[in-house]
């Protein structure tokens, strides 16, 4: 049986390790709330003395912040969407319907997941140079609307439903638009959830497209405004350190109410064989 | 015919043609200001379901046209601070008024705007008018991107280009032709604490011998002296070798463009500069602004720096910002050296004209007026008036500084602007900026990595030599000021000198050649190509073929679909599938088949795609037999087996930990897994700030305490720690997913095995190595398959690490330290524009991942999983 020390060593180290691990947000919170004047005294400090929201003004009175978020929303929104009906949808074709060429066309499509983004950028460039889609959020979005491994998600969790359910449906008159919205989807809920949040962190994560394709400000996604933080306020970390509050702080609530649901997903879009 | 006679051609044909505009949405494109309108916030009179079906017209609604808009012009604005954007929007109002003309003033980010407008200038969307570095004219007007302003307005611009102090327009000007005008300035000075200049006795400094003194004396008496600007920048060769007149980069006699690195007299401002800049205390790039000011005001020996180098606009911020210090303080310009006509160096931004605007005069008439004496001393005043951003720019109309002007600068606003008034008034005359010449940039890079290697030795020198007389490095800087050591001080700087003088022939080859390659590929691309620009503008392109054979394999299918009974019947499925199969067909396999096309090929991307030359498979034998791709994938593997196994470990264990039965699940798991799903570039900039933040960051602080470290190290300024850095970084952020995928495994292994084992009496270390490690074996190799496929792909690390968008470029850590793969693509396609070079580096990149994914899954196959 366990001991009471194997007990407390697991305390001991867990709260090490986390501290050392939550180090870098802990010195993200305080110094947003230092003023510049508290930020460059010397001898730097491990507290936070006089706590201040200059640095959030700041942020928010003399930049674009609020923009580059809402742009981020609406882009990781939009992306979002798009998988969570799209890629159910193709996913319970591959799944459960009989079509030829079926599985051939499903292996091209996961063949194609072995190139790496880099690969595509300098010709994807060249594409949206074409289409006149740069400097909008065409490129960021229409590519990314339907995600191959979101449809192999899909397929893979689509088997699991009993094909009896749709028969049913089928034999009650149901289009397959009507099966796919009154049958799949329903019983999909996870696999909405896991499309969901993975979408939508890797979009609001995403960096060297929006580099590479966007050029005003006035577009920029979030991590492209977080990046023209070092030179835009040189010097003023507090400011700095405001910004990675505000880009960080929403996702880390979102992640601490539905923790269960995202590790899950998380894992399993890792593990699936 | 030359490139240059073509760009003479009369009409400016060669905007129409040369950057094409793009098919489709280009119509929609000319009213760039509706797009740009922020979307309506959503309804709250809708259903809530109603409100997220909202978010899609939304989005197509940025991209609408609204029609009868009034004449609007373009304009970019490169904005330090977010106030300069207020500034022109005043500007902007102001001229509507006077003209009727409207202006759009949109924020150009500083940093990496070379590659935004050049950027633009191939997709075919610039603006009007654009903000942009001093050297930007040059390099947009060479390929045809900005109006020879002398050609196109040739009645107004003779009288209109004398208003501005002439020897800033060479630097605008190449092959005759006048690209751009000055927008505003600024350059190096000196800051000095008087008070404490005056109790030790320093003269102050106004030439580089004095300036020399009074560092050896501030040092003696245990100040430090401090410099806001990195000294491994190629800006940095400008303040070294301009005092002595002499250009690190510009033309022979014979009209080639060379480096005079082998130039003795460079040679010997080069050591000045380098040995002002290392061989004394340490200064890095955060080491600005409000910091800089911090440290300027204290009276305490240990942290203040009474002597202070940095760009004149400081100057207004200082009373601000630390207002006990007033009267206690003085500024000087930057020192003249002892022999040669010196010349001053300059910084700044220029206004530019893009030829594809279609409303050049209007667009000129706004030059006029920015450049009016009332709208310049209005900028004056503004830029005064930003608290703590409050900047002096300097004017480069020559009337403002003419004695007429007598009368503005003793406006009340001006009073505290009086003495750096009069300091840039001594040295506006001498304001220059150097001739630009062809591969300028790519140049700059490479005099860049050799300024770092310069830097790295001279502190290796001074690092040893402080090692073996059993000090630390500052105590022996502080005892030769105090001329204790005269010889370990002539032994530093011997080695200095030899290390420039080997850097100086190791370099001068590839950079001339470089010069070269780009002066001979500048009149073969512009020279032939630009003759038939009509004819390869309608002709086929590689994208052209791609897109016409998907487009024609999509109608085969729906044909076939259509017309195959059994696939007819089967019609609902294949509109199911057809989101993902249209997607990766045009958006997958189109730019993978472009892009082994452009790999066999050269293309500069501001021409029409048909003007990609063919050259075989060149790209590939001269990435293969040169040095630069390898050293990348060195690096890539450095990173990569500095990364993973450290992070799998560490994973692992702390996944032991937390399956463990704790209370407190929900928080532990949040604690752990916090940082994955924070964005890996907000971490950086945090993890920058710990590195080197505030009197040089917590990671600093605390080996000094744990006296790992006898003096602080400037770790992203360093070759030899920054890649350290990026992993460090790397393993904190990727801990939490290797961790969870543990995690999840740890849950399959059958709990009666440890039962059965603990009945046989094996310990904890023994039950984890033979149950646990083996029962974890498929999560490893997933692990390690998928974190070398990440670990080849890392990218935002190291250009948040390196300093970002710098302002001539982005800058991987210092001697490219931080140049891995991905990094080397991105520089390559989007910074030198080299797609054809680009293409095949992604090609290779490409061929060992695949390589490397095989591998795995045979050994996965082996192992039995």
């Amino acid at each position: 049986m366990r001991t009471t020390r194997q007990t407390f060593t697991v305390y001991f180290l867990l709260t090490v390790f986390g501290i050392v691990l939550i180090l870098p947000f802990y010195y993200m919170v305080i110094t947003s709330f230092k003023s510049t004047t508290e930020v460059t005294r010397i001898p730097i400090s491990l507290f936070l003395m006089e706590p201040e929201l200059t640095s959030y003004r700041v942020l928010l009175s003399e930049s674009l912040f609020p923009r580059a978020a809402w742009n981020s929303f609406l882009i990781a929104s939009a992306l979002t969407l798009g998988n969570m009906f799209l890629c159910p949808l193709a996913g319970y074709a591959f799944a459960k319907h009989r079509f030829p060429g079926r599985d051939a066309i499903f292996i091209a499509l996961l063949a194609t997941m072995m190139i790496p983004g880099s690969v595509l950028l300098v010709p994807g460039f060249l594409l949206f140079r074409d289409f006149g889609w740069l400097n909008t959020w065409l490129p960021l979005i229409i590519p990314g609307l339907v995600g191959v491994f979101g449809v192999f998600l899909s397929r893979q969790f689509i088997s699991e439903i009993p094909t009896d359910l749709i028969d049913a449906a089928r034999i009650d008159g149901c289009s397959e638009l009507a099966i796919y919205r009154n049958v799949i989807l329903p019983l999909s809920k996870s696999l909405l959830a896991t499309l969901a949040i993975f979408t939508f962190l890797s979009a609001w994560n995403s960096f060297i497209s929006p580099l590479i394709f966007l050029l005003d400000e006035e577009k920029f996604t979030l991590p492209l405004f977080i990046s023209l933080l070092q030179g835009r306020f040189r010097g003023k970390e507090n400011v700095q350190m405001a910004g990675a509050v505000l880009s960080i702080l929403p996702v880390l609530i979102v992640f601490f109410f539905f923790q269960r649901q995202i590790v899950r997903s998380l894992a399993g879009t890792g593990l699936k064989e | 015919m030359s490139g240059a006679a073509i760009l003479a051609r009369p009409g400016g044909g060669i905007a129409r043609n040369f950057l094409s505009i793009p098919r489709g949405y280009g119509a929609k494109m000319e009213h760039p200001e509706t797009m740009m309108t922020p979307p309506p916030m959503c309804s709250s009179w809708l259903p809530p379901r109603a409100r997220l079906l909202l978010l899609f017209p939304l989005l197509l609604g940025q991209f609408s046209i609204a029609a009868g808009e009034p004449v609007t012009l373009q304009f970019w604005a490169v904005t330090g601070v977010y106030q300069e954007l207020e500034m022109y929007k005043l500007l902007a109002a102001d001229f509507e008024m006077q003209t009727g003309i409207r202006v759009r003033v949109t924020p150009l980010g500083w940093g990496n705007f070379a590659t935004k407008y050049l950027t633009a200038m191939a997709a075919g969307v610039p603006p009007d008018v654009g903000v942009t570095n001093l050297g930007g004219p040059v390099e947009y007007g060479r390929v045809g991107g900005v109006l020879d302003l002398r050609e196109s307005f040739p009645d107004e611009i003779a009288e209109f280009e004398s208003g501005f102090f002439p020897k800033l327009l060479p630097g605008f000007t190449f092959r005759g032709k006048l690209f751009g005008l000055p927008a505003s300035l600024t350059t190096m000075a000196v800051f000095y604490r008087t008070d404490t200049f005056a109790r030790l006795g320093i003269k102050p400094p106004e030439t580089w011998s004095e300036f020399s003194e009074a560092i050896r004396a501030l040092e003696a008496a245990g100040y430090h002296y401090g410099f806001g600007w990195p000294r491994g920048d190629a800006w940095a060769l400008n303040l070294y070798s301009m005092p002595f007149g002499v250009p690190y980069l510009g033309y022979n006699p014979d009209r080639e463009a060379k480096v005079f690195w082998d130039n003795p007299v460079f040679q010997e401002a080069l050591f000045q500069g380098l040995s002002w800049w290392s061989l004394h205390d340490l200064g890095d790039k955060t080491l600005q602004g409000a910091r800089q000011i911090a440290l300027f005001k204290l009276d305490d020996p240990k942290t203040a720096i009474p002597l202070l180098i940095d760009l004149s606009f400081i100057y207004n911020a200082i009373p601000i910002s630390a207002p006990e210090i007033n009267g206690k303080w003085d500024i000087l310009p930057w020192p003249k050296a002892d022999h040669g006509e010196a010349f001053n160096i300059v910084g700044g931004t220029a206004y530019v004209i893009f030829r594809e605007s279609e409303r050049p005069r209007e667009a000129f008439q706004w030059l006029r007026f920015l450049n009016s004496v009332e709208a310049q001393r209005f900028m004056i005043l503004h830029s005064l008036s930003r608290g703590e951003d409050s900047t002096f720019v300097v004017s480069p109309i020559r009337a403002l500084w003419e004695p007429e002007a007598e009368e503005f600068w003793k406006c009340p606003e001006m009073a505290a602007s009086a003495r750096i008034k009069e300091v840039m008034a001594q040295v506006v005359d001498s304001f220059a900026l150097l001739e630009p010449v062809l591969g300028g940039s790519e140049v700059g890079r490479l005099l860049d990595a050799s300024l770092d290697r310069l830097v790295a030795s001279a502190m290796r020198a001074l690092n040893r030599s402080a090692n073996r007389a059993g000090m630390s490095r500052w105590e022996f800087i502080q005892s030769i000021a105090r001329g204790e050591r005269e010889q370990e001080a002539r032994d530093v700087e011997s080695a200095l000198r030899e290390a420039i003088r080997s850097e100086a022939q190791a370099v001068t080859g590839p950079a001339n050649s470089i010069l070269e390659r780009e002066a001979r590929a500048y009149d073969r691309n512009y020279g032939d190509i630009l003759d038939r620009l009509d004819e390869l503008d309608a002709s086929w392109d590689v994208l052209s073929v791609l897109e016409v054979l998907v487009a024609g394999l999509l109608a085969i299918l729906t044909a076939v679909v259509l017309l195959v009974p059994a696939c007819r019947r089967n019609l609902v499925s294949y509109l199911f599938i057809a989101p993902p199969v249209v997607c990766v067909l045009l958006f997958v396999v189109v730019p993978a088949t472009a892009a082994l096309y452009l790999s066999l090929t050269e293309y500069m991307p501001v021409l029409p795609l048909a003007t990609a030359r063919w050259v075989g498979p060149e790209h590939y034998r001269s990435i293969l037999s040169g040095e630069l791709f390898f050293a990348s994938l060195f690096r890539t593997v450095l990173y990569a087996l500095g990364m993973l196994p450290a992070q799998i470990a560490i994973a692992l264990a702390l996944a032991v930990l937390l399956n463990n039965p704790v209370s407190g699940q929900r928080w532990w798991r949040f604690v752990y897994f916090s940082p994955m799903v924070s964005s890996v570039v907000s971490v950086s900039l945090i993890f920058v700030a710990l590195y080197q933040g505030a009197h040089y960051g917590w990671a600093n602080a605390l080996l000094l305490k744990l006296g790992y470290i006898r003096d602080i190290v400037v770790f992203l300024d360093n070759e030899k720690t920054f890649l350290g850095c990026v992993i460090v970084l790397a393993i904190w952020h990727g801990l939490s997913f290797n961790i969870i995928v543990f995690l999840a495994g740890l849950q399959q292994i059958p709990f009666t095995l440890y039962e059965a084992a603990e009945v046989d009496g094996a310990g904890w270390f023994r039950r984890f190595l033979h149950i646990t490690l083996p029962g974890l074996r498929p999560q490893m190799v997933f692990l390690v398959v998928v974190g070398c496929i990440w670990a080849f792909q890392v990218f935002e690390p190291i250009y948040m690490l390196g300093g970002g968008a710098g302002e001539a470029g982005t800058k991987f850590g210092p001697n490219d330290a931080g140049q891995a793969l991905v990094p080397l693509i991105y520089q390559t396609g989007f910074e030198d524009f080299r797609m054809g070079q680009a293409a095949a580096y992604a090609y290779l990149l490409f061929a060992i991942l695949f390589v490397l994914t095989l591998l795995q899954v045979r050994t996965l196959r082996r192992a039995g999983v």
